[in-house]
């Protein structure tokens, strides 16, 4: 009896497992069926019972797939079915996104009719007419405005779709959008409006229609960047050229870096600053020390080698910078001092140099095609030392002097790293030492001031 | 946000090695329960040795050295000696810097060459015991010019 009692109970577990295997069998073809747009296979899965609503592991449907190939007569059959239309992805993309996103208008007119949610939005808050503004799909954008779409919905980084196309420099999509009562001088949470972000990614055909339009000049976004302060910064000639023209102040003062003519002189940008000069602006002649520079220092000539560290404040304005170095022997040196015609002592002497020095550098462009941020070129300056030391057996020290020293070299510069070789002439009075040396230094460059225009990637595309 | 990440990123390099500097290995094992004291010294050292060397040439065949303690200044002389080879170990106590000089002829001028060095006595504790080492001293007063 009860080995009859187990064998059912076996049977029933079998029966019950392979069940659900099979049923497993089904849901992962139909989504697979959906997906590759094989009508009869999903008509037919559906009439063996599939689960019109699987998930796959990213809780993909298989209408958002269907939705996403354009397969319209399948998402026609999916949805007559009673497939929830408004079921999401684990990234909450729903049918109408994705289709949206791979611009399948047909499957989102059909979908926007069968009542899909036309504001839905995703995980980074962006809805079907952010996707079809950022890929630039004129006519899905134009749809989706015709159905109700919010021209001046945010995605969750408070992007908005015509801060979008005007990155994206599409005039057409920005006509739309304004006709459809996008705000033009909307900003997001970080201050920047449209008008800025054609600025910032240099769309020049988008910055002439919104300015044409009437776009504000003079607002700013957080760091009190106005949009010729971005221009100034990115080196955009033509748009600076617009918006001055449109009446954007030249010499509107900014926190930290004061002015447009300023920011476009430490972002190296040499015909912006030559454009806003002839247009009127004021550059004060003083230097302003933005980045903090630190690193190793070498002073070596044949006769002696000396090794330490520099400290340092650079100018990106006039290309200047102050420095503090600290130099030394690492072993000793043998010297001879004469105290008089008959009588000498060979010390060995341990040698330190202090020096405050000031350089200016004039930058060389290669090419034009060379990023703003990479400098090179010929740098001159003086240091002022102070040396000092000591005689190994003796408490005779050499001569502390101060002295000072021309210096002459090259130099490269990235945006955090920096290079200089120079001669300098550098006579402390060490017996048999000569005077010629060359300096090497390699430093690391930290902004003090970083209030430049951020990077306009959006995160979600 | 691109600059903050290279400063953060500057800023964690800069710890990573501070923090290997301070904890790069060193290995001092000792197996106290087979101790091998035949390298341990467990009187405590009165001398050392000085290691001198000289320039011995031509017109300098022998050179009178002078050690002193502490600088030369001083004239807290310890040993007189001369030197016929270009170098010798002389034994002197320990815990003590010296500074040694070397009298040479050079055309009819005397030059005096100046060095100084510790011989310095230190101790360790090996499981149970004290072992003790002496850092001998050398100096160098070839003559260079």
């Amino acid at each position: 009896m009860n080995r009859i009692f187990i064998k059912l109970l076996f049977s029933l577990i079998f029966v019950i497992f392979s069940g659900s295997i099979f049923a497993q069998d089904k849901n992962i073809d139909l989504l697979i069926a959906a997906d590759k747009g094989d009508e009869e296979a999903v008509i037919k899965l559906l009439l063996d019972s599939a689960d019109i609503n699987a998930r796959s592991v990213e809780d993909v449907t298989p209408l958002i797939y269907a939705a996403q190939n354009g397969h319209l007569n399948i998402v026609k059959i999916l949805v007559y079915n009673k497939a929830n239309i408004e079921a999401y992805s684990t990234q909450k993309t729903t049918a109408l996104m994705a289709a949206a996103i791979n611009n399948r208008t047909e499957v989102v007119d059909y979908l926007i009719k069968e009542g899909a949610k036309i504001q839905a939005r995703d995980l980074y808050g962006a809805n079907a007419l952010l996707y079809a503004v950022a890929y630039n799909y004129f006519i899905m954008s134009d749809m989706l405005i015709f159905y109700g779409a919010n021209p001046n919905s945010k995605s969750n980084d408070s992007i908005s779709p015509l801060m979008i196309a005007a990155m994206n420099n599409d005039t057409a999509i920005c006509n739309l959008l304004l006709r459809s009562g996008a705000k033009i001088n909307d900003a997001n949470q970080y201050g920047y409006t449209a008008m800025m972000y054609a600025v910032l990614n240099n769309s020049k055909e988008a910055s002439k229609l919104l300015l044409d339009i009437g776009a504000n000049t003079e607002l700013s976004n957080n760091n009190s960047f106005t949009p010729l302060c971005m221009a100034a910064e990115k080196g955009n000639l033509e748009i600076a050229e617009m918006l001055i023209g449109k009446g954007a102040a030249v010499n509107i003062k900014v926190p930290n870096y004061k002015r447009p003519i300023t920011i476009a002189q430490i972002s190296n940008q040499t015909k912006l600053v030559k454009l806003l000069k002839q247009k009127g602006a004021k550059s004060l002649p003083f230097p302003i020390y933005n980045k903090v520079s630190f690193g190793i220092a070498s002073s070596f000539n044949l006769d002696d080698i000396l090794f330490g560290g520099e400290l340092g404040l650079n100018d990106d304005k006039l290309k200047t910078s102050i420095n503090f170095d600290f130099l030394t022997r690492l072993g000793y040196k043998r010297i001879l001092e004469n105290i008089n015609d008959t009588v000498s002592y060979q010390f060995w002497e341990k040698r330190s140099l202090l020096s405050l020095n000031f350089e200016k550098r004039f930058n060389i462009r290669i090419s034009k095609t060379q990023p703003n941020n990479k400098e090179q070129g010929i740098l001159v300056g003086v240091k002022g030392y102070y040396t000092y030391g000591k005689y190994s057996g003796s408490t005779k020290k050499p001569e502390s002097i101060l002295f000072v020293a021309p210096q002459i070299g090259i130099f490269m510069k990235g945006a955090f790293t920096e290079m200089k070789i120079y001669y300098e002439y550098q006579d402390f009075k060490s017996y048999k030492v000569s005077p010629h040396r060359v300096n090497i230094a390699l430093k690391f460059d930290i902004p003090l001031k970083n209030n430049m225009a951020s990077s306009t990637k959006i995160d979600w595309l | 946000m691109k600059m903050e990440k290279m400063k953060q990123l500057l800023l964690i390099s800069i710890l990573y090695l501070i923090f290997s500097m301070l904890t790069s290995c060193n290995s001092t094992y000792t197996d106290c329960e087979n101790p091998d004291y035949s390298n341990c010294q467990t009187s405590v050292p009165s001398t050392g040795t000085m290691e001198i060397e000289v320039t011995i040439n031509n017109e300098n065949p022998k050179v009178p050295i002078t050690i002193y303690i502490g600088n030369i200044e001083n004239n807290q002389i310890e040993k007189l000696d001369t030197l016929i080879e270009g170098s010798k170990k002389i034994v002197l106590p320990v815990n003590q810097t010296y500074s040694v000089t070397a009298k040479y002829k050079k055309n009819g001028a005397t030059i005096f060459a100046v060095d100084d060095d510790k011989i310095k006595a230190s101790s360790k504790a090996v499981c149970d015991s004290t072992c003790w080492d002496v850092s001998n001293g050398s100096v160098n007063l070839k003559l260079k010019y």
